[in-house]
């Protein structure tokens, strides 16, 4: 069974996917932490930002329908800031929207609140996109994340699998069986299903916790450090990091 | 040396299922010796003794001379137990990382776990399967690279649950002449219900309620299926 929770795309093929995770974490975390300090004054250079992010979707080969979609997982929070402004007070013009006035610099807030979400979650949609997990944590740790951090994240990662296989078997077994079903029974009997769902991943997961010490695990955790930059890696960090720069001062 | 001494070992699991009952066996070194019996009867069990993963609740264990109770670090550095069920022993996110686990943590350098991980991964014939998740695998696929992780930690007592069990007859194939080829130069414990797999050991036992029922013929596996399917019921 094949679920994807998190890195959907990430077996791709493409320049972006080929990169040294460590490259793409500091490349994508830089463009992160530039495109949330620049002022909104500059409105131009969230343009080249925008043009940079779209150049590196089209170099990824992701699908671009699939990370605007993604990315909406900011609209929430930004409503619920939108939902303030027009108690924000302010100099400027104000305008009339239906029943509100908002003033210019709520709206102007509001803009920059949307803009700079938006493009933060693009940029950390295309990372985790273009990047399978287990490389994305090897990143991080050869970064400095402690081992034991990665390790716990890599063992959640690999649970979530589990569990959801867990109860699709599970799911799979009773729709075979039970073809004909009330909506109440069938609600009843997904309830009993959640719940032996856990407790077999719980026993599986101390069985395999019996595997790991059959196999010396003795509590310390021990990972290869396999990564190598190559020449492309060169090649993206002295492209990407200039035209960020030149991004951010022009 | 003897590499198992087990005697008079009783084992109740927590919900008071008395798995194990007084087992008597013990294993030469370089030995095979296979585990025959019905389903239930408690070959998963013993097996689990074998690396401390249980102790003892009475009786006793000898793994090489170690008494289990003092101590498993030496003990399973020596003995590789594969698992009856692979989603029990695979647990990395990539098959690499699973193969390489063990090598990894008996502190071997990173050289000579990629090494071993090649090798192993040849043996069962998985390899350019390195990148791929354990858990987007078939099942004997999976069985493979559990067999695998095991390899590549080269212990010296081998414990097979089951090995062949799931597995293509062509794959089975491999299997049974890879561990004709191991079996030379190490000790070997399998269970399982196998004939063939049990005409390769050297001796066999009968395991029945949680009891070595006795000694039994290995090359005679037809006979023993006829005899207790006659009249002795299934356990
Ligand atoms: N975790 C557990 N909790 C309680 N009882 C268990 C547990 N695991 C096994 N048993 C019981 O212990 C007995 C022996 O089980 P075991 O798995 O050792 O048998 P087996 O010989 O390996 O069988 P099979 O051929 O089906 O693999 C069985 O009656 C089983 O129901
Ligand atoms: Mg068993």
């Amino acid at each position: 069974m094949k679920h994807h929770f998190l890195d959907q795309y990430s077996d791709r093929a493409s320049c972006l996917h080929s990169l040294d995770p460590r490259v793409k974490i500091l490349a994508f975390l830089s463009l992160v932490v530039v495109v949330v300090l620049t002022p909104l004054t500059h409105p131009h250079r969230f343009l080249l930002y925008a043009l940079l992010l779209v150049a590196l979707v089209l170099l990824s080969r992701v699908p671009p329908g699939f990370l605007l979609r993604r990315s909406a997982v900011v609209l929430p929070f930004v409503g619920l800031v939108a939902a303030g402004l027009p108690f924000l007070g302010g100099s400027g013009g104000s305008y009339n929207l239906g029943p509100f006035h908002v003033t210019r610099s709520a709206l102007l807030i509001f803009v920059n609140v949307l803009l700079k979400a938006w493009f933060s979650v693009m940029a950390m949609g295309l990372l985790v996109s273009t990047t399978p997990f287990t490389r994305l944590l090897r990143g991080f740790q050869s970064l400095g994340l402690p081992a034991l951090f990665t390790t716990l994240l890599s063992f959640m990662y690999r649970y979530l699998y589990l569990l959801t296989d867990e109860f699709e078997r599970m799911a799979m077994a009773r729709d075979s069986r039970a073809w004909r079903m009330g909506r109440l029974e069938r609600m009843r009997i997904t309830g009993n299903m959640v719940g032996a769902a856990f407790l077999r991943s719980y026993e599986r997961g101390e069985r395999v916790y019996l595997a790991m010490r059959a196999r010396g695990f003795d509590g310390r955790i021990r990972v290869m450090r396999e990564l190598r930059m190559g020449r492309s890696d060169a090649l993206f960090l002295s492209l990407f990091f200039p035209l960020l720069l030149s991004a951010a001062v022009i | 040396m003897r590499a198992v001494e087990i005697r008079n070992l009783h084992y109740t699991y927590p919900d008071g299922t008395r798995a194990l009952r007084g087992v008597n066996l013990e294993v030469e070194e370089g030995e095979s010796v296979f585990l025959m019996g019905p389903n239930g009867s408690g070959k998963s069990t013993l097996l689990l003794h074998l690396n401390g993963l249980l102790l003892p609740q009475r009786g006793r264990v000898r793994v090489f001379g170690l008494d289990p109770r003092n101590g498993v670090g030496e003990i399973r550095r020596r003995v590789g137990l594969v698992f009856q069920d692979p989603d029990d022993q695979l647990f990395m996110p990539t098959v690499f990382e699973d193969v390489a686990f063990g090598p990894l943590h008996l502190g071997l350098e990173e050289g000579e776990v990629r090494r071993r991980v090649r090798k192993a991964l040849g043996e069962v014939g998985m390899r350019g399967f390195e990148k791929r998740s354990p858990q987007h695998l078939s099942y004997g696929e999976r069985k493979r690279v559990a067999i695998a992780t095991v390899l590549s930690m080269d212990p010296q007592l081998l414990v097979l649950d089951e090995p062949t069990l799931g597995l293509d007859p062509w794959v089975r194939g491999r299997l049974l002449s890879l561990l004709r080829r191991l079996r030379r130069g190490r000790t070997l414990l399998m269970a399982g219900h196998d004939g063939e797999l049990m005409e390769l050991c050297d001796r066999a036992y009968l395991l029945r309620r949680g009891r070595v029922e006795r000694e039994i013929d290995p090359s005679a596996w037809r006979e023993e299926i006829e005899i207790g399917g006659r009249g002795r019921g299934y356990r």
